[in-house]
């Protein structure tokens, strides 16, 4: 049995939401590719990362404002050697993250529940434990993911490198 | 070997009931894991086997694929998690592209999605009130047991045999779906924790339907949980105090832990302390189980690397920020009780399937005296198993003991590798040792620097495992990656009070 990193993940997750966070600060607007009038959403899928390096990830929590070691205090939770592909599956108001390391098979990282407004994916970890507010933007078929200015990040730098390292691509 | 299952299994019965297996869309939570090939279907049987006209109960199958390799013949078979846990899916493609074999996984009766549920929400409602608690509360533990009561009286007035959730059952039902499934015999077996219950009740019921097991942190059936965990924690702590005083940073910051952890319980046990949690000597031996049985290294903040900061905290007189957190957030009696405390819905906890089989498969054959030895004179000890709520819930949960065969040893033929953490305080490598001494083809592997969960945190132990799986017949090769295996503790001041 893998190690569940669901349960590394609702920790830290739970660790950011010691306050409710605030409002969305951000004004900016998500594009999509859709013309469709209605409200912009991200679409049902499955969206997968580029293989990514430990230094990709390093940036990417750097960039949410934590230290370096920050990151090297996470760098445990994550089982890759050389790259990892994470992939968010959305489906329904679940979403699944999984992670596949060094080329290996896909598994599953964390999973729970989500809400899109125009311009955050809100996602909540297992059974309502933890939550996380990232800003959204999609490109075609790519989906960015930023953490919210002036959200708690708490200890929250694992799922922050998760999420924010990406572009994800849309497949099929 | 006949005679053995036997006397576990009743004969079968002359009615016309066959169970059924048909295949349907997975539930949504079930889907959402998977990214691969895979498909779900409910096997239906009787919820009492001497009943051909009674209640019948459906439970959840899910067969998950290889990626990217062609399955090669046969069908591997998992008994789950730890006693009455849910079900993750989330290494199932993994597991099966590693053994090249179509994984099938069965959510046992009365768990997960199998109907119906053995679970409580009755007592689940208690969750988060023990932090500020001291030990054996009586007035928590008075509203746990009325909890269990309302649970089974309810799942009674719905048609419920709760003594048909046992062990015995659900080795009838893994048989019922290999014929259903038309497997000759389960390329393998394997189980996680305690649901090696199952799967040596099943090795005992069914012989010659498995040709080789792997079995990750077991307990074995002729050795109760309680005194199985005494044993094993004490065994842990030991590891614990001689791991951290051969590594230069953990003994250089923590000289001498077991007198630390001495002092501690000492001092808890005089004077309890009182923070945003209470903490008494028998909450921090829990805690401490807890991390050394931990399914992860995070899981609610307390693991295994942050346990020798934590012990000298507490025989400083403080509780540490991590500590504080596992007593704050695992639910009711579950940390030092239950190996994993993460997980709800159909990933969560079913009271009511580990209470049948620990009330019934396990607790009216615990050898008294074999567990009073064990707890000795240590006061820490003598607590948790005096005031272990789940022994006290099953004068409530009111099922009769099994045959005592299920908790007589077994004898097997099929091979077996046995893979234990060398921290974990929930399953005994000593055990395991004998156990494989009195077997021809059972193997132990010691995993070093791990706790529960012995495949999960390293490659080393899941490729010595795929590699003794292509001849299980013979030792496990090449284990030389486990020398390099280690745990790191830390000495960061703010994991806990350096001193």
């Amino acid at each position: 049995m893998r190690r569940l990193l669901i349960a590394a993940l609702g920790a830290v997750l739970l660790a950011a939401c010691g306050t409710d966070p605030p409002p969305a600060t951000s004004s900016s607007s998500p594009t999509t590719s859709s013309a469709s009038q209605a409200a912009p959403t991200i679409p049902e899928g499955v969206y997968r990362t580029h293989a990514l390096t430990w230094n990709d990830l390093v940036a990417a929590i750097k960039a949410a404002g934590y230290s370096t070691n920050d990151a090297a205090s996470v760098r445990p939770i994550f089982e890759f050697h050389k790259t990892v592909v994470f992939t968010i599956k959305l489906q329904g108001d679940q979403w699944t993250e999984f992670e596949s390391d060094d080329g290996g098979p896909d598994q599953v990282g964390d999973l729970g529940t989500y809400t899109v407004t125009s311009d955050v994916l809100a996602m909540t970890g297992d059974g309502g434990k933890g939550h996380q507010r990232l800003k959204w933007t999609l490109d075609g078929i790519a989906l960015s993911l930023e953490t919210l200015p002036g959200d708690p990040q708490g200890d929250a730098a694992a799922p922050v490198a998760i999420f924010t390292s990406g572009p994800f691509y849309r497949e099929g | 070997m006949l005679l053995a299952a036997a006397c576990t299994i009743a004969a079968p019965s002359r009615a016309s009931f066959r169970p059924r297996l048909a295949w349907e869309p997975c539930p949504s939570d079930v889907e959402i894991q998977f990214l691969s090939r895979h498909r779900c279907g409910w096997l239906t049987v009787l919820q009492d086997r001497s009943k051909p006209k009674g209640k019948t109960i459906r439970l959840l199958v899910v067969e998950t694929w290889p990626v990217g390799v062609a399955p090669l013949p046969g069908r591997g078979f998992g008994f789950g998690t730890n006693l009455g846990d849910g079900y993750s899916h989330g290494s199932a493609p993994a597991g099966a592209t590693r053994l090249r074999r179509i994984n099938v996984a069965l959510q046992l009766r009365g768990t997960g999605h199998s109907q119906p549920s053995l679970a409580c929400p009755e007592a689940n409602a208690f969750d988060g009130r023990e932090a500020g608690r001291l030990s054996g509360d009586a007035s928590l533990r008075e509203d746990f047991l009325s909890a269990v009561k309302a649970c089974r009286e309810r799942l009674v007035r719905e048609g419920v045999d709760p003594a048909r959730y046992d062990l015995e059952s659900v080795a009838r039902d893994t048989e019922d779906l290999r014929v259903a499934l038309e497997v000759d015999r389960w390329a393998y077996l394997n189980s996680y924790g305690t649901s090696s219950r199952y799967l040596f009740e099943y090795l005992r019921a069914f012989p010659g339907r498995a040709q080789a097991a792997y079995l990750d942190s077991p307990q074995f059936p002729h050795v109760d949980e309680v005194t199985t965990g005494v044993k094993a924690t004490r065994h842990a702590l030991d590891q614990l105090f001689t791991a951290c005083a051969a590594d230069k940073d953990c003994a250089e910051a923590y000289p001498d832990l077991a007198t630390r952890w001495a002092r501690a319980i000492h001092r808890l046990k005089r004077q309890p302390l009182k923070g945003t949690a209470t903490l008494d000597a028998a909450k921090l031996l829990r805690a401490s189980r807890f991390a050394l049985g931990g399914d992860g290294p995070e899981q609610a903040g307390l693991d295994l690397t942050l346990l020798p900061a934590t012990i000298a905290a507490a025989a400083k007189g403080r509780i540490s920020g991590p500590l504080a957190a596992a007593l704050e957030d695992t639910p009711l009696y579950c940390a030092g009780y239950r190996p994993l405390c993460v997980g709800v819905g159909d990933r969560g906890f079913s009271l009511g399937a580990y209470l049948t089989v620990l009330c019934r498969d396990q607790a009216p054959f615990i050898d008294r005296a074999a567990l009073s030895t064990a707890v000795g004179n240590d006061p820490a000890f003598r607590e948790l198993v005096d005031d272990h709520p789940y022994l006290a819930a099953c004068k409530v949960w009111g099922v009769a003991p099994a045959n005592p065969v299920v908790a007589r040893p077994v004898h097997t033929e099929v091979p077996l590798l046995l893979l234990i953490g060398q921290f974990d305080s929930y399953s005994s490598a000593r055990e395991a040792r004998q156990v494989a001494a009195t077997l021809p083809r059972a193997w132990v592997v010691q995993v070093p620097g791990q706790t529960h969960n012995a495949l999960g945190f390293s490659d080393c132990p899941i490729g010595i495992r795929n590699a003794w799986f292509r001849d299980p017949i013979s030792p496990p090769q090449n284990t030389n990656c486990l020398d390099k295996l280690r745990v790191s503790f830390s000495t960061a001041p703010e994991q806990g009070g350096k001193p």
